[in-house]
């Protein structure tokens, strides 16, 4: 009889214990409802916005390009209207291109751009042996916050946040709005920058502009900062805060009869000022590439008859030789994976394609007091070995403009000069024309 | 004490009783987020695609049925159009004349998978295509059909060689070929190196292969004759042959009679009925209504 009982009063302990484990729930529906209302709350969003929304959207994982404004107008059957302020191979800035959209589960409420839409897909696709993921930006966002006054997305690969704002122009609007971006960023453009807190000039040793990001250099690699931007209606806005010398700032509204990006934010006081320098500064420093013309038969560029004649030797030499071309010239940065320093580089390639980059590293050296003369020192060739073979073709081509230097430039434009003239200061029948 | 062994039995079921009753089942569907809209082509895919042959056509790029190393973008969605129905013209029915619509509806993939940008290597090369066990055949650069100048040439050097490889090698992964074939070759299979500047086409065609990528292995050899010669007219497949002279030629024979058996006897497929056919539909592609 007591086991009896001694049964029955475990049995009745083993009940309640197991009424005590039952959880109270957290959330009102289950994972899946919850996941389906999520859908159609942002499905029912992008919609709702009667003129579309204006996104601010950054490709490169390291952002290392800025940020690009587009207008976004999202159907209820599928299709969405797209526009940027980026002119494409066969749209210009502002026209709208329309693709399909879909809000599915995966890894969260995502917004995937799944056919392709040419102003869009700009940044998200592969440009060739040399640029295999192009500007690396993303087509599919996570969603992490939807209101109808602003949507927040991370994108799925780079991470990059994506902000969406209701765009409060209609359709006749677009263009308008899209082209004041770029014509802005232009007004603000210049070779270095000062960043001056509370009007005292910051110490950074140089601050120069690629893309829409400013490079911050403090003579050390490692604690150069790259602070990428978007344009806005009036100057810029910081993909995050910048802190420099303890004040804190996102906003710059651009001031443009002083030349300067003046920060908005209360009490942040952070000017980034324009500055000029002599062209040989320009050039001697340059980040980037100055092209010759590289249009078939080569060269096409203004250039004087020697060097010329020189370059058709060198194309006819490895035509004959290795069955290719000159694709392209070019002077400044290398952009070759095996060397990234100052060089002349001749890519070469058989199918237009696929390209092997002959390297010869030079020294860009100001003449001193002149303002105007660079000096160009060979300092033999580089890379990873193509350039053996094609070391016969060009080293007349390399000759004569190390032979040639120092040069005097000139350019259209003094304050931010795209081209580039080369003449000879000891011969001045000899000139050669680079633009970036 | 009999009473209170009942009560407490009693009382013991009413808790337990509590206790489920906490446990409703709701009664929302967890199924009912709204299907994506479905428009013309996505209607037109459903009678052409997914019924006679249940291939899941997908033109829309799901990242996650892509190759995660690459960077892709999506197919322009009327190069999907144009693409679909000449998939549909130049190899499903094709193979339904000559191996019958069951033995296509069999083999085929059960997922085709657009992408606008092919996905290009480091190293140069392109991506064109990928089989994966059978199941999925994705094809890459549709972006780049000119629809409007069909040039039969382009179309197989970038999508129908492509198609017809990755189809042979479902084939062979389901029935495998005479070990002969690794005899003919051996020593000239060279992996990655394939693509290298010293190993031209003109080498590999006297060496015995019908294209530089059949180097790569034992099975893109195999997979090589077939679209080779599928997609080749009599005068380019004896062009081939002319340009692998006296060494190359009796090798590249020798591969395919090996490949024509193989097809006979495994699956009751001609050959040259297959590349007769697919040649008849080549020169037919300009009377096509690539739109919807």
């Amino acid at each position: 009889m007591k086991n009896k009982l001694l049964l029955i009063v475990c049995l009745a302990l083993a009940m309640l214990q197991a009424c005590v484990k039952d959880e109270e729930k957290v959330f009102g529906a289950s994972a899946a409802e919850r996941m389906n209302e999520a859908l159609n709350n942002l499905r029912n969003t992008l919609v709702a916005a009667p003129n579309g929304w204006a996104a601010e959207y950054y490709p490169e994982g390291d952002r290392s390009m800025g940020g690009y404004n587009f207008l976004w107008k999202f159907n209820e059957d599928g299709t969405v209207q797209i526009a940027g302020e980026v002119a494409t191979t066969n749209y210009v800035t502002g026209e709208a291109v329309i693709s399909h959209y879909e809000v599915i589960a995966n890894r969260g409420v995502l917004l995937s751009f799944n056919t392709y839409n040419e102003v869009f897909h700009f940044f998200s696709e592969p440009r060739g042996a040399t640029d295999v993921d192009g500007y690396a930006g993303d087509h599919e966002f996570v969603l992490r916050e939807c209101t109808p006054e602003r949507i927040v997305m991370t994108g799925k690969k780079r991470g990059n946040i994506l902000l969406l704002t209701p765009y409060d122009g209609d359709a006749s609007t677009w263009e308008t709005y899209l082209k004041q971006f770029k014509a802005l960023d232009e007004k603000f453009t210049a070779p270095v920058y000062l960043v001056k807190v509370d009007g005292t000039v910051a110490a950074i040793e140089r601050v120069t502009r690629k893309d829409r990001t400013f490079q911050f250099e403090y003579g050390k690699a490692e604690d150069n900062k790259i602070v990428p931007y978007i344009t806005t209606p009036t100057g810029i806005k910081l993909y995050e805060p910048l802190t420099v010398n303890g004040k804190t700032a996102q906003y710059f509204t651009f001031n443009e009869l002083e030349e300067e990006l003046v920060s908005e934010d209360p009490g942040s006081n952070i000017t980034i000022k324009m500055a000029w320098l002599p062209l040989n500064e320009v050039f001697a420093s340059t980040v980037k590439q100055w092209f010759f013309d590289s249009g078939q038969p080569l060269p096409q560029s203004d250039m004087c008859a020697p060097l010329a004649e020189a370059i058709r030797t060198a194309n006819a030499h490895i035509e004959k030789k290795e069955n290719e071309n000159i694709l392209f010239i070019y002077i400044g940065k290398g952009l070759s994976n095996s060397y990234t320093g100052h060089s002349v580089n001749f890519a070469c390639s058989a199918n237009g394609i696929k390209y092997y980059t002959a390297i010869y590293a030079f020294k860009f050296i100001n003449v001193a007091d002149t303002g105007d003369q660079v000096h160009l020192e060979y300092t033999g060739p580089q890379g990873n070995g193509a350039y053996i073979n094609y070391l016969d073709a060009f080293t007349p081509v390399i000759n004569l403009i190390k032979d040639k230097s120092p040069y005097r430039l000139t350019s259209k434009n003094l304050k931010n000069p795209a081209e580039l003239t080369f003449t000879s200061v000891a011969d001045p029948n000899f000139y050669f024309v680079l633009t970036l | 004490m009999k009473k209170i062994i009942l009560y407490l039995f009693a009382w013991s079921l009413l808790v337990g009783a509590w206790s489920c009753n906490k446990n409703e089942i709701s009664s929302n569907s967890i199924f009912d987020a709204p299907a994506a809209p479905q428009n013309a082509f996505d209607k037109w895919l459903l009678m052409n695609y997914t019924y006679p042959y249940n291939i899941d056509f997908k033109y829309k790029l799901d990242d996650i049925e892509s190759n995660l190393t690459y960077q892709l973008a999506p197919a322009k969605a009327e190069n999907s159009v144009a693409m679909a129905k000449l998939i549909k013209y130049l190899w499903l029915e094709v193979y339904d004349q000559v191996g019958g619509i069951t033995f296509t509806r069999t083999y085929v993939p059960r997922i085709i998978l657009l992408v606008g940008s092919s996905g290009i290597n480091p190293n140069g090369t392109e991506l064109l295509g990928t089989a994966e066990g059978g199941l999925k055949i994705t094809l890459y650069k549709v972006n780049e059909l000119d629809i409007k100048a069909l040039n039969i040439n382009l179309l197989n050097e970038y999508y129908f060689k492509t198609i017809h490889h990755e189809f042979a090698h479902i084939l062979h992964q389901t029935k495998n070929y005479s070990s002969d074939f690794l005899q003919i070759s051996s020593t000239d299979y060279i992996g990655e190196a394939w693509n290298d500047k010293d190993e031209s086409l003109s080498k590999a065609y006297k060496l015995g292969f019908v294209s530089q990528y059949a180097r790569k292995s034992v099975d893109e050899d195999f997979v090589e004759i077939l679209a080779m010669y599928v997609t080749s007219t009599v005068t380019q497949w004896n062009a081939i042959l002319t340009l692998a002279g006296a060494d190359g030629r009796p090798k590249i024979e020798q591969k395919f009679e090996i490949v024509k058996d193989y097809l006979t006897t495994s699956w009751n497929i001609d050959i040259v009925a297959l590349r007769d056919a697919v040649q008849e539909r080549s020169a037919l592609i300009g009377n096509l209504d690539l739109t919807l």
